[in-house]
């Protein structure tokens, strides 16, 4: 009768936990159902949590005292951030051959350069709503929303939650990854109200390049590509000669990040060519 | 990440051909102020560092004096951070740290706080201010290594994973604890003054 042998303690406490995949956790909610005495023990374990997060979770709330903020001391741009400070020698050096005159322009954040295309984006995007809208009511914790949340957790290395505008009477009625007027993408919310009026969310991490850099160089005999996107750093190795290993890593760039691959197939030309000498070079 | 100078492509006229890659971005503050971008992150973690102490010294002062060094320490530190797992674990690891060495050096300074004098700010809907202070009780009786395992994945959200790396123990250890500390509560009745029904829990963090 009993169909659910292999539900084990492990299980208990991540359906506890909430840390189940869907059908791992009806198996569980199955069981629990014909087993009382444990899902009486997952009532207290559930109860226990709650309980605990009732003691503790308010501290979180209160406002940083002052003696831990001071510890954070904003400051005006530096003309040379840290960096020159570590890299004394050699920034010096470099910063002398490329000239003094681009400096404190160069060095700001990029930060303007990409919200002015989400603000284009979203609204766009909240125009045309009925694209985005999926259903009457989603769940927050539903595969389909932690989706486009875990994209942007995985690209920022910031952990998120799909936010609760129920105070608000919001109610979360769409989740997708889209892609932003320029072609980037970013991580779409719809909500409406009891009224119908809507609510569009688009986050982005903020240090997005579409197109980053693949350098390439011979390590070892192996032919080695590596790049940088945000915070992340990709190294790869393997045994193609230089052009294929950049097609190959600049499709592997896009995959991972859940793009669509090259529109057109590239064609090594003179262009390309010389900008590989330079990158390999750097 | 070494910073490395690289061809830009071919750069649009009046532009630098050479631009450094600065391993760290900035971040605005506002008025024309700007934070290193992994202070930046590092501040937004330190209301959630200071739940943790809370729970595992439960003394205020004493938990803020643990904060504090950790957050100096994670400042001083920030370029070890190979960003390679969330911020989140990192400083949770070095707090973790921290407490051991403040531990050992404390291990025979009386303990101050007694339970009764643990500041409840405001008791949740559906506990009753005694129910929380069998809560801390209960948690307070476990064995250290128990009590800091179940607060990690609880009360932090942890995964399995990202605890056992805080502490620096296999995942099995951390499984263990976890299922002897959850035994060691069973005995702890909570529901019985105002029963809540099982519910998802709703606000949790996603990851």
């Amino acid at each position: 009768m009993d169909d659910h042998d292999d539900i084990n303690d492990l299980d208990l406490h991540g359906y506890v936990d909430d840390r189940l995949d869907p059908p791992r956790r009806r198996a569980v909610e199955a069981y629990l159902d014909q087993h009382p005495d444990k899902a009486e023990w997952v009532r207290r374990c559930r109860l226990q949590s709650e309980a605990m997060r009732a003691l503790y979770g308010p501290v979180a709330e209160e406002p940083l005292p002052g003696r831990l903020a001071s510890v954070f001391k904003p400051r005006r741009p530096a003309r040379f951030p840290g960096l020159v400070r570590r890299m004394a020698p050699l920034a010096a050096t470099l910063l002398l051959g490329c000239g003094l005159g681009w400096s404190a322009g160069e060095f700001l954040p990029r930060a303007d350069a990409t919200t002015p295309v989400l603000r284009e984006s979203v609204s766009l995007a909240h125009a045309e709503a009925a694209r985005a809208i999926v259903a009457d009511h989603i769940a927050p914790s539903s595969e389909l929303v932690r989706r486009p949340i875990n994209w942007v957790e995985q690209a920022s290395m910031v952990d998120l939650q799909v936010p609760d505008l129920s105070r608000y009477q919001f109610s979360l009625v769409g989740s997708q990854v889209t892609a932003t007027t320029n072609r980037s993408q970013a991580a779409q919310l719809s909500y409406r109200d009891d009224r119908g009026r809507r609510l569009t969310l688009q986050i982005q991490p903020r240090i997005p390049e579409p197109d980053p850099e693949i350098v390439t160089e011979k390590r070892n005999d192996v032919r080695v590509a590596y790049w940088a996107d945000g915070p992340l750093m990709y190294v790869i190795a393997s045994d193609l000669p230089r052009e294929e290993t950049l097609a190959v890593a600049r499709g592997l760039n896009r995959s991972i990040r859940k793009m669509p691959p090259p529109e057109t197939e590239e064609e090594f030309g003179l262009a390309e060519r010389v900008r590989s000498f330079f990158q390999i070079r750097g | 990440m070494r910073p490395r100078l690289i061809w830009n492509r071919f750069a649009e006229p009046g532009v630098c051909p050479f631009k450094i890659h600065w391993p760290r971005q900035m971040v605005e503050r506002g008025q024309g102020e700007v934070m290193d971008e992994t202070e930046w992150l590092i501040a937004r973690e330190a209301p959630g560092l200071r739940r943790y102490a809370r729970a595992l010294v439960r003394d205020r002062d004493r938990a803020d004096d643990l904060v504090q060094e950790c957050l100096e320490r994670a400042l001083r530190k920030r370029h070890l951070w190979q960003r390679t797992g969330s911020i989140r674990g990192w400083l949770l690891r070095i707090l973790y740290n921290v407490h051991i060495n403040l531990a050992k050096r404390h291990r025979n300074a009386p303990q101050t706080t007694s339970i009764e004098d643990i500041s409840i700010a405001q008791p949740a809907r559906q506990f009753g201010h005694l129910q929380l202070q069998e809560m801390a009780r209960a948690l307070d009786e476990l064995p250290d290594l128990q009590r800091e395992t179940l607060l990690l994945v609880v009360l932090e959200g942890l995964s399995y994973e990202e605890a056992a790396c805080v502490l620096d123990v296999p995942v099995g250890t951390v499984r263990s604890r976890l299922s002897r500390a959850r035994e060691a509560l069973q005995s702890l009745n909570l529901a019985e003054v105002r029963p809540v029904a099982l519910r998802p829990v709703a606000l949790r963090r996603v990851k």
